[in-house]
């Protein structure tokens, strides 16, 4: 990882800075310089590169949350249709779509019976403008919901955070809290992040108790920006807390 | 110009006429990229257009106006009415010569000498002006007349329109155009009231204001709205007279007299002369293969068609009176860009003062006409 | 001439909106808070700008509701905003902006220290402080912008000193008052003057409001004022607005003890 650095939107990145394999991935707020090889920044946060994937972009902790293609996001459902659900990812996007087929090993005998507010884990497939985005609980090459574990959340609880933390969970940057707290909590903890925002926790042994102290420590972590003593100090906190009842 | 357009619209069955429709920045591009450069009015781009102005043609206000700059006509009536200081609430000082102490001296340029001075005092207005503090003069123009396709008739005022109300209000402010002196009714009491012991003195005590309503109808907008409406308020003023009128002690209010001889004019504070400008920028996709690097024309006195075209505007406003040999700026606004600068604008500043001559020229005609 | 004392900008101190911001003027002056939408669906359909995106500012005075003179001033910062933002992004959606100021400065030479902000006074006070937060939001946002713009309000005394963000009592007493606003690549973008002055007056003005603006870097530059690591390079001129922005996006984006 390299070191971080801070970008104002229409500063230009020289090109040192940027990886410059064919196959470079130029994500978020970068522009290319029509005139040099440079980069110029168009939204401010964190320049992050990473040379051994090749990509460069710019963090921001806190923009809205866009679907785009490839992102895993914990939707709601709302409504069914003769092949389709329909979801709900968050107030300011289109109303989700996702195939009743699309599930591991769903054939129209076999497909899973959803309620209204039910929660799945699922992957965007598709996110247009004006077009219903669309959803998929399967891996397209695969056939399988693995990695990921896509699929219908039951029990557990959902939180609200910020897309920022969303992400940084999903990369599992500076979040060494939920590790302490897995280790620490008994029985450990099922976790799905989903990039719109939302954390859903199940805790099948500690119970709800065990939950609320996840849910504490996400709060705790979108909050304030902590370190990693600050971050074992935390889980400890939250840990005698829970011990003590 | 069929010639001219030609080259960018090759199919014929397309007419000239449809072109400003079509693509404004295309057409605006092929005129001015001659040389020398001249805008689709066969104008240069500094050149302005000329005005025509009436005073005085509307009977039953204390003052009026008629301009017309190129397709921009504009009427503008003056109503004075009498703001008696018992209705204005937390109204300050009772006295005319307590009125407005400023605390500090304001060094002011002096060369806008009066006709009465009582004392210098009203030569400046202080820090708190009572026409700024109680809304003495109050401009408002209205756009919704079925002026251009964009101001439909008896819509809700425009942001354009609300705009350029603000922008008249913060120039007769800034630029003291109208002196708090000439609207104060003041009384004196007769001396032999004066009885010390029961605290009746016999300094003047303000009465009463006048407040100048300025209402300006926009009849037709062919751009450079501003400059007009500016141009028909201050030749209203100028054409206002003001009724005789006095405090009577009796009555216990502002009486006036009928005899139009016993009204006076305003005297007003120098000729601010504010000349609007557009830049235009070619777009892109018009500029194709021509190759220069980021070309821009600053255009003065846009028509409406121009406006459409040009996202950067601006406005310099320039007292040439003073005879100091530099004029004197009262505002300068520019927004919606980035190309004109710190070195544009020190040039427009000649085109500006050359604006003057021409607006004194016309004011002159048009007020010794009247 | 730089800032005696710096402006005060904090990032997303709103919890619902995309982005906002909370920026106080130097010396105790105005404190406005922006909060950014974006980007959101277009009301009106016939707003919808079919390649750019519409912005929409709204400017609630603190007190009352806003009138022509607020109107005026949302015209302004949203024709500033579109300059730098990159519309292009995201067509057909809207930027919203929504602009409160929170705290005036108020006037101890008039009677019961009366709150100005009056129809018939200068808008161009605020006007600096509305657009530094609007930009400000629309940073903590992550909207797509060309540059960064800061503006600053600069009043000439009746004697010539020029005042960088004058107080209440001094803006009263100056002969005119200007507001320049530049982007981060060193371009004008917004220019207000009114008052009495001259054409020599106005340069100064506008140097002053440049460094206190941009920093007193050089302005022969080729857009890399502010070239990556300008606060430790040239960490000379600490209380520019420039700064003053980037401090706050620090504050706002740097995690804790990591990386």
């Amino acid at each position: 990882m390299a070191t971080p650095q801070i970008v104002l939107p229409g500063e230009h990145i020289p090109v040192s800075q940027i990886p410059t394999s064919q196959k470079r991935k130029i994500g978020h707020g970068l522009r290319p310089d029509p005139d040099t090889e440079s980069f110029i920044a168009t939204i401010g946060g964190l320049l992050e590169v990473d040379w051994r994937k090749k990509s460069a972009q710019i963090s921001t902790p806190n923009a809205r949350y866009i679907s785009k293609p490839g992102d895993l996001v914990i939707a709601q459902f709302r409504a069914s249709s003769t092949d389709f659900f329909h979801l709900y990812i968050n107030p300011h996007s289109p109303q989700a779509i996702l195939p009743q087929l699309a599930f591991e090993g769903a054939t129209k005998k076999t497909r899973p019976q959803l309620k209204t507010n039910d929660l799945v884990y699922a992957k965007v497939v598709s996110a247009q403008k004006n077009m219903e985005i669309e959803l998929s609980c399967v891996n397209p090459s695969t056939g399988k919901s693995e990695p990921d574990g896509l699929g219908p959340l039951s029990g557990g609880m959902v939180f609200d955070v910020s897309p920022g933390l969303a992400d940084r969970l999903l990369k599992k940057q500076n979040v060494l809290a939920m590790d302490e707290l897995g280790a620490r909590l008994q029985g450990g903890f099922e976790i799905a992040v989903g990039r719109n925002g939302k954390v859903w926790v199940d805790c099948p042994e500690a119970g709800i108790k065990g939950i609320c102290a996840v849910g504490r420590c996400l709060r705790q972590l979108d909050d304030a920006e902590l370190g990693e003593k600050e971050q074992k100090k935390l889980v400890n906190k939250i840990m005698t807390e829970l011990e003590r009842g | 110009m069929p010639s001219i357009i030609s080259p960018l619209s090759p199919d014929p069955s397309v007419p000239a006429s449809a072109m400003p429709l079509i693509s404004p920045n295309a057409l605006l591009y092929a005129h001015l990229k001659q040389s020398p450069p001249r805008r689709p009015s066969s104008r240069t781009p500094s050149e302005p257009r000329p005005i025509q102005l009436n005073v005085g043609s509307l009977a039953h206000c204390n003052g009026s106006s008629l301009v017309k700059i190129g397709a921009t006509t504009i009427v503008c009536g003056v109503r004075a009415e009498i703001l008696p200081v018992t209705e204005i609430p937390s109204f300050r000082i009772t006295k005319a010569g307590a009125s407005y102490t400023p605390t500090a001296p304001v060094v002011r340029d002096t060369r806008y000498q009066g006709d009465t001075e009582k004392d210098n005092k009203e030569e400046d207005e202080g820090e708190y002006s009572p026409i700024s503090l109680y809304n003495l003069v109050v401009p408002n123009i209205e756009l919704a007349t079925g002026c251009s396709p964009r101001h439909p008739a008896n819509a809700a005022p425009s942001t354009e329109a609300q705009s350029i109300s603000q922008r008249l209000l913060s120039l007769l402010h800034t630029s003291q155009l109208v002196r708090s002196s000439d609207l104060e009714i003041i009384y004196t009491p007769p001396a032999q009231a004066e009885d010390l012991e029961l605290g009746i003195d016999t300094d003047p005590q303000l009465k009463a204001y006048w407040t100048l309503y300025v209402d300006m109808m926009c009849i037709s907008h062919g751009g450079s709205v501003f400059d007009a409406a500016w141009l028909a308020l201050y030749a209203a003023l100028k054409d206002t007279i003001i009724p005789k009128s006095w405090w009577d002690a009796d009555l216990e209010q502002v009486l006036c007299s009928a005899e139009v001889a016993d009204a006076r004019k305003l005297s007003l504070r120098g000729i601010p002369v504010p000349s609007s400008f557009g830049v235009f920028v070619p777009e892109k996709r018009v500029l194709g293969q021509d190759g220069h690097q980021d070309p821009y024309w600053v255009l003065m006195d846009t028509d409406g068609f121009e406006e459409e075209a040009c996202a950067e505007t601006g406005c310099i406003t320039v007292d040439a009176g003073g005879g100091k040999g530099s004029s004197l700026i009262l505002r300068i606004e520019k927004n919606g860009g980035s190309n004109v600068g710190v070195e544009e604008m020190v040039n427009m500043v000649t085109l500006a003062e050359r604006r003057w001559q021409q607006w004194k020229t016309v004011l002159d005609a048009a007020l010794s006409n009247s | 001439m730089a800032l005696t004392e710096p402006p005060k900008a904090i990032l997303h101190t709103l919890l619902k909106a995309d982005g906002s911001a909370t920026y106080t003027a130097p010396k105790n002056g105005y404190q406005v808070v922006a909060g950014v939408n974006y980007p959101v669906e277009v009301p009106y359909r016939s707003d919808e700008i079919p390649e750019s995106t519409f912005i929409e500012v709204n400017l609630r005075p603190h007190n009352g509701v806003g009138m022509v003179k607020e109107r005026h001033m949302e015209e302004l910062v949203t024709r500033t905003l579109q300059t730098i933002v990159l519309g292009d992004e995201t067509p057909r959606t809207m930027l919203q902006i929504t602009l409160q100021v929170v705290n005036v400065e108020s006037d101890e030479s008039l009677p019961g220290g009366v709150k100005g902000g009056g129809q018939g006074e200068t808008y161009l006070d605020l006007l600096a402080s509305a657009l530094n937060a609007a930009v400000l939001g629309c940073v903590d946002a992550g909207v797509q912008m060309k540059a960064i713009a800061g503006a600053a309000l600069v009043g000439i005394c009746p004697d010539g000193r020029m005042v960088v963000g004058p107080s209440v009592v001094q803006r009263k007493k100056c002969a005119s008052l200007h507001v320049f606003a530049f982007t981060s690549d060193s371009q004008t973008v917004l220019m207000e003057s009114e008052g009495k002055f001259t054409m020599d007056d106005w340069k100064q003005a506008e140097r002053a409001a440049r460094s206190a603006v941009l920093g007193s870097v050089n302005k022969q530059d080729n857009g890399d004022v502010t070239m990556n690591g300008t606060n430790i390079t040239s960490g000379s001129s600490g209380n520019c607005l420039l700064d003053v922005i980037r401090q706050a996006l620090e504050a706002r984006v740097i995690k804790g003890g990591n990386r």
